[in-house]
């Protein structure tokens, strides 16, 4: 099973860890926060902002490494933007694995 | 070069500054998660360079390109490569890059960059020892020799070039035409005139005679203009 790692950030750094520290700290403050928009958006019902707010998501997913995770958004966003809701239970799964990996590190 | 970020998202945002930081032909100053922001922001400051979001809500990537009245390079970073070919149909994008970004690939837009930027100094160069300019009217390209020049005017999204003898209007901005002529004889006197100072006949208070056209002097740049003229 996939989960999320800092392998690309860690590519993206080149060892300098105070780059590291800083884009983990802007992915926890902006994480929940899109975290929580995609639910109320989600209770709203209006699949093309559901859809928007999955796009900001999938760019973390693929910060995080979530190489599948971020297919996956890929697919769940095309399918909004069809009035379609594809893989949402595989997609929230997804933001779990996160929301539990950004509360392990530091 | 100095650049700004417009991407609505922070992580984004970031990354390419910690990326940009690599590079020191980059120099930051600032980043905007709107791009209405960064619009008033380029009217009052000019930028070389722009790493454009295309996805933002209300205004995308490309409504903000068409809103540009300058002509800074444009580095399009997005999620989608749906839009590579409609992004190269404007002049100003250099590049397209897609999130999330390879280091390896953004080391070859810096160096896309690099090229420009040398390409840009030899055009430069090569249009200062020009004492003529062609512009484009209705499809026509005019020569308009330096020396016959008056003035240009500000017209909104056009420029009026006064020659002696004709006046044109061409489709481009007060600064891009400005850039291609010779500093040492043409001069910004207000926001929407340049002159050529071998056609000043009068000074009067706050407003100068050129080629028998009163034009106006702006305030911020008299002490300047006055500098430049030959006093006794």
């Amino acid at each position: 099973m996939e989960t999320p790692s800092l392998d690309y950030i860690r590519k993206l750094s080149k060892g300098n860890t105070d780059f590291e520290t800083k884009i983990l700290q802007v992915i926890k403050d902006e994480f929940p926060v899109e975290k929580e928009l995609y639910y109320q958006k989600l209770l709203a019902g209006d699949y093309n902002e559901i859809a928007k707010i999955v796009h900001k998501l999938k760019h973390k997913m693929a910060v995080l490494s979530l190489e599948k995770g971020h297919k996956l958004a890929i697919e769940y966003e095309a399918s909004l933007k069809l009035n379609q809701i594809a893989f949402q239970d595989e997609f929230e799964s997804v933001l779990h694995k996160i929301t539990l990996f950004l509360k392990q590190i530091v | 070069m100095n650049y700004i970020i417009i991407d609505d998202e922070a992580t984004s945002r970031t990354i390419i500054k910690g990326l940009c930081d690599e590079h020191n032909v980059l120099n930051f100053i600032d980043e905007f998660s709107s791009p209405i922001e960064a619009l008033k922001f380029l009217n009052t400051t000019d930028i070389d360079l722009i790493f454009l979001d295309i996805h933002m809500p209300g205004f995308s990537g490309f409504d903000f390109i068409q809103t540009l009245k300058s002509s800074p390079k444009i580095i399009l970073i997005t999620s989608d490569s749906d839009f590579a070919i409609k992004a190269f149909e404007y002049p100003y994008v250099l590049d397209y890059l897609l999130k999330p970004i390879i280091p390896e690939r953004f080391n070859l837009t810096i160096g896309k960059l690099n090229m420009y930027v040398k390409d840009a100094s030899v055009s430069k160069e090569n249009d200062q020892q020009a004492d003529y300019l062609f512009v484009n009217i209705n499809k026509r390209l005019v020569k308009i020799d330096f020396e016959d020049l008056c003035y240009i005017e500000s017209k909104g999204d056009y420029v009026g070039v006064v020659t002696q003898t004709d006046t044109f209007v061409v489709h481009t901005t007060l600064k891009s035409l400005f850039s291609k002529l010779p500093e040492s004889t043409f001069f910004k006197v207000h926001r929407s005139y340049v002159v050529n100072l071998q056609k000043v006949n009068q000074i009067i208070d706050n407003g100068i005679r050129v080629c028998e056209t009163n034009i106006p002097l702006g305030k911020t740049y008299k002490n300047d203009f006055l500098k430049k003229l030959n006093l006794f």
